[in-house]
Formats: C-alpha cells, structure tokens, sequence
C-alpha cells in the first residue's frame, strides 16, 4: 500500500508542475485557441440567423478562406443580398454590390458598420485575422463552469493602444481550447459585444465551432446566430480567388 | 401748480447738465441694449422656427409613433404604409397648400477610398423646392432631377469628401429587411445654408430612389403638411385622427404640430428663458444705474430742497418734482435708446449679423448640432411690442428707481436739511 502511495506521490510530483504551469500561463492557453482557430485553408457554407425586434433574417452564404488573413465570401441569399461579395485580405476589405455594379474599399466609419446588418461589424472581421496572442497580454482569472464545462477564465488586455476590442474576457474550454464565451469591452470599459458558442465539431484533430450566437450589446433586443452547415479544411483554393476579378465576376 | 411743478422738474434737469446727461447717457445705453437683445432674441427663434417648419416639421408631420420618439436616429422600419394614397386623400382637404413625402435615414457615402457617413432625405424635388428652397440655395451645379440617380450634396459635405459637380458616390446602407444595399449616384449641385449641420450631412436624392434602396415602396418615414394658416395646425392635426387610425397605413400613426416639435416647442422656449435670465441681469445692472444717479441727483441737493421747503413747498410738491425730474429724464433716455436700439435692430434686420465671420469660418463650422439651430447669419426682429414695452420699462425703472429718495427728502425738515446732510 506504501509502494502504491509513494509511486503516486512521485507520479504526481512528476505530472503535477507540466499540469499548473500549463494551465496557469495565459499565453500558452492563447496558443492552444490559436491553433485550434487557424487553419491553412478552409470552405464553409454558413447561415447568418439576425434576430432584431422580434424580427428573424436568415442570410446565407459560402465562404473560402487561406489561413486567417484571406478570405472570399458571397451571400446567396436572400434575393436583396445574393451576389453581394466580400473580400478580405489582410486588414483590407472590399465588397461588391450587384446593385450599384460596384467594389467598395472599406475604411474609416465602414469597418465599424455592421456587417449585413448582423450583430457583427466588418472590423470584426479583420481583427479575427490576428493571433490573440500577439496583440494582447493575458491574466488568469478564477476558473469557472460554464454549462457543464470547466473552464480557464482569462483577461486579455490589448498591448496596442488602439485595438477595436481594448480588453476580452474569455471563457476557455479547459479540453479543448475553445473560447466558449468572450465579453468585449471597449477602451472606457463599456461592454461592447458578447459572443458564446453554442456547437463543436471534432475535425480530424481540431476542435472548431460550428455554432456561434453573437450580440452587439449596443443595438437594442438583436443578435446574430451563425451556423456552419458544411466545412472543408485543407482544400486547394486558387489564388485567383482573392482578386477583385473575382469579385466582378 | 402742478403745471409749475412740471416747469420746476424741466428747469431742474437742465440745471446740472452733466449729471442729467450722465443719467440719460445710462438709461440710453439700458434701453438699446434692451431693444438689441430682445429683437436678437426673437430673431433666433423666428428663423429657428422658420427653419424647422420648412426643412422638418411642416405645419403638421404624420409620422409613427415610434418614428416620432426615435427620430433623431431614424428608425428605417418605422413607414408610413400606402403614403401615396394617404397624400392624396390630404391634399383634397380645402385648407391644405402642399403635402410632402420623405423618407430619411442614415447611409455610408464612399468615393474613391474615402467613406463618409450622412442624412439622406428622399424627397420630390419639385415639393421639396417649394417648401424647403433649397433650389435658390445651390452654388454649383443644378438642382436634382427625380428622373435621374442624382444627388444635391452641401458644400461642407463637398469639402469634406473633396466632391465636385458630376462626381461619382456610392450610397450605401442596409435596407428595412437588414439587406445591404447599394446606388452610384451623380452629384447634380452643392447646396449652401448657412447652417453648419444641414451643409455638413444632408443629402437630397429623389423619394423613388431612397424608397428603392430601402425597398420600402409606396412609403414614407414622415409627411409634411402645410396650410394656408399656420396658427389652424392644432385642430387641422386633430381632424386627421380618423384618417390616420384607420390602420390602412400602418399602426399608431400620430399627427403632430410645429409646435410639439422638438425644437420648436422644447428647445427654443428654452433658448428663450436662458435669454431671459441674461437680460434680466442686464437690466438689473441697468436698474441699479439708474437708481444710484436717481440718489446722487437727490442727495447732492439737500439743501436746495431744504431752501424750498423754507420757502413754502409742500412734501408732497417736492415729492412730485422729483418724480417728474425722473419722469423727464427716463422720457429723454428711453426715447434716446428707443432711437438707437431701434434703429441699429433695424439696420441689421436688413443686413444680418454675420457669426460665421465674427467667429471665424472655421470655428462656426465646428458648432455643428444636430438641428438646425442656428444659421451663420442671424437678422434681428423689431417689434412694435419690443419698442413700446422698453419704452416704458426705460420710464418705469426711472420713476420707480427715485420714489425712496423722493419719499425721503420731502419729509426733510427744512432745518435738518440745512444743519446736515440727507441720511437715506
């Protein structure tokens, strides 16, 4: 019985510091988010369900992204917005509206416009391309359950001194490294924008939501669910896809 | 007697000119001041008023109820139904000149690389000419065509995004269902107001194409009414009550006047009492003025009045030549700032005072509120009430300010008044 006890005190004292040191470093936390959420390339067909004043649209469009920083989506309904094209690379957005027959760069007031007319902006879009882990300094809050799951709370702060989001709360599934829920919070502290997840799907040896409701705490009774019907990883996406012939076509 | 009185009152102003010239200089300087303020006053809320009645209120604004307490954001979902049919049925009725339909609402304006965010108003352009005159307010270009995919800009606005005349913009917004959508419209002219706000963010396109884009067709946000008499809008508005609650063109509509607007009914009636308060302390220091030369003019004579007495006038006699001193002097003084404070109103109710100039151009176009509040020049109103009443407040204040002293040296004996100086 001694034997047994000494060889799980050693097993402990062996196993124990990986364990807290791993789970007490906000950073490598960040990491493991970051690398669950990136990926080389990606198609997705998604539903964009707006709930607004007792109201419910539902957008759909398909999307084909290389890593995190380039990105083609077009909306296929409904009739209002099919063939509305959104391009992304690197912080620069364009889109094309077949109404005017025009591209549009967004800057400026834009980016903080919401994104067609969800709860999402088109900054939103842009920040997502950066690793959490270089523009924000994290701190470990208490743990906490979160519906049935245990997880590491942790408080980003941007170490940029203009960041859309200047500080993050986010709850972070401790099995799979997933932000489970995330507050935004602008400079002054004002909570901007909560988002939760609500599905994930193993791929291969990623966990990745599939599910996600987003509310913009500064629009009145709205928020925005989105839901990834089909997802492709590591496909072959041709270059030619991220140019603005792509977008006129 | 009481015309001796009055001949002793004259003489008597006439024997120390200086100091009556230094009362009547006061009373003068109160009265214009007076004059100039309150015709200021009344100036700005009279051109507010007449702005607001053109550009946003009408005589009277159907709207919906929520519309009419979201208005400063402008709530896209908020439509008058069937606007058309509902225009007609209202410009059949005998006491009606114009009926004028829009919508308005928030879009982004892009050109180039640049993306600036504005008030669209979707208007006829042939009623909004009459009610608004923006027409006679363009400085380049031509007014806008409903025909064409056309937009009337201000000249702020222009600055702002560098446009000029057949430019190329690209309006976009989301529409009532959350759609995102988007027109290249032509810049046919700029406009300019005077007011910082209306140059800085309107945009004019015509009612079809703003219906297109929010694909709200056969609606509107707001229609205005005007009539042939403004002062009928109340009952004009309660009459409408039944057309409106029929429900055929949408739920809780409400008819309201130019003066619930908010403007006009909240923001100016408060405009004019912070006025009010200035020009009640104004007229305190006035007062005070006048009250204390009222003494000196008293207390320098104790002894000319205690000389009179000796020689047979009554208390109530000197009392009385010493209002009618004052009556005379605030008649000379009154009339005197009557005479330049309305003359200089006058003046500048013809030519304006020009606060865009005075401030400098690029100061005034930083004070930009979200109404249309004050325009770059402001023209002064004269009134033959603003006359009269300073007028008379001018003789009042006079009269009232030497009633104690009066009081006190006619019940001076004439040995005190020898032996010592008047205490009052």
């Amino acid at each position: 019985m001694k034997k047994i006890l000494f060889i799980l005190i050693l097993l402990f004292m062996v196993i124990a510091p990986e364990f807290t040191a791993e789970e007490k470093d906000p950073f490598d936390i960040l990491n493991k988010i970051d690398s669950n959420m990136t990926f080389e390339s990606a198609y997705a067909e998604m539903e964009m369900i707006i709930t607004i004043k007792k109201r419910v649209i539902i957008k759909k469009f398909k999307s084909y992204s290389i890593g995190n920083t380039r990105s083609f989506i077009e909306f296929l309904s409904p009739v209002r917005d099919r063939g509305t094209k959104i391009l992304k690379k690197d912080k620069i957005i364009k889109i094309y509206y077949p109404s005017a027959e025009r591209i549009l760069r967004l800057s400026g007031h834009m980016l903080r416009q919401s994104m067609m007319g969800s709860d999402m902006s088109y900054e939103d879009m842009t920040e997502r391309s950066n690793k959490l882990r270089e523009e924000y300094r994290g701190e470990m809050l208490q743990n906490e359950v979160l519906v049935g799951n245990e997880c590491f709370v942790l408080m980003l702060t941007s170490i940029k001194k203009k960041q859309t989001y200047f500080k993050r709360k986010i709850w972070v599934d401790k099995r799979k490294y997933i932000g489970l829920k995330e507050e935004l919070y602008s400079k002054s502290g004002k909570l901007v924008k909560v988002s939760k997840v609500i599905s994930i799907k193993l791929f291969n040896n990623r966990y990745y939501p599939v599910e996600m409701i987003m509310e913009d705490k500064l629009r009145k009774n709205s928020s925005t669910r989105i839901v990834i019907k089909k997802i492709d990883f590591n496909i072959d996406i041709p270059d030619e896809m991220f140019t603005e012939r792509m977008l006129l076509k | 007697m009481f015309l001796n009185i009055l001949k002793l009152g004259w003489k008597n102003i006439s024997r120390n000119r200086k100091r009556t010239l230094f009362t009547v200089v006061a009373i003068t300087v109160g009265i214009t001041m007076l004059i100039f303020a309150s015709s200021y006053i009344e100036g700005i809320v009279d051109s507010t008023t007449e702005i607001a009645k053109r550009m946003r209120t009408g005589d009277v604004k159907i709207m919906t109820s929520e519309y009419s307490r979201l208005e400063r954001i402008m709530p896209k979902e908020e439509l008058v139904l069937n606007s058309e049919k509902l225009s007609e049925r209202i410009r059949e009725i005998d006491d009606v000149t114009l009926v004028s339909q829009m919508v308005k609402f928030n879009a982004l304006i892009s050109k180039d690389e640049l993306n600036e965010p504005g008030v669209i108003i979707g208007g006829d352009p042939e009623v909004i000419k009459i009610h608004m005159g923006i027409a006679e307010m363009v400085i380049s270009g031509t007014y806008f065509n409903k025909e064409k995919k056309e937009v009337l800009i201000g000249r702020l606005f222009a600055e702002k995004m560098g446009l000029k005349v057949n430019d190329e913009i690209l309006l976009v917004t989301t529409d009532i269902n959350y759609s995102t959508y988007a027109l290249p419209f032509r810049v046919s002219g700029i406009f300019n107001t005077g007011y910082t706000y209306l140059d800085k963010h309107l945009l004019f396109i015509p009612l079809e194409l703003g219906r297109e884009i929010l694909d709200c067709p056969n609606s509107s946000h707001e229609i205005l009414i005007y009539l042939k008499n403004s002062d009928k809008a109340d009952e004009f508005a309660s009459g409408l009550k039944n057309i409106i609650g029929e429900g055929t063109y949408g739920d809780s509509l409400t008819a309201l006047t130019w003066e619930e607007d908010e403007i006009i009914g909240e923001l100016m009636p408060m405009v004019k009492q912070i006025w009010q308060k200035i020009l009640g302390i104004i007229l305190l220091i006035v007062a005070m003025v006048i009250l204390n030369t009222m003494l000196m003019i008293v207390m320098e004579r104790y002894q000319e009045i205690g000389v009179l007495k000796a020689m047979g006038l009554k208390s109530s006699e000197v009392f009385s030549m010493i209002v009618t001193e004052a009556l005379f002097i605030g008649t000379i003084g009154s009339a005197l700032g009557v005479l330049i404070g309305g003359g200089f109103s006058a003046w500048l109710e013809k030519t304006g005072i020009n606060f865009a100039e005075m401030a400098g151009k690029e100061m005034w176009e930083k004070f930009d509120m979200p109404f249309a509040l004050f325009g770059n020049i402001i023209y002064p109103n004269l009134t033959l009430e603003i006359i009269v009443s300073s007028f008379f407040f001018g003789l009042l204040i006079s009269v009232i300010a030497v009633l104690y002293p009066a009081y006190k040296s006619s019940k001076m004996l004439p040995a005190e008044a020898f032996r010592s100086k008047l205490k009052v």
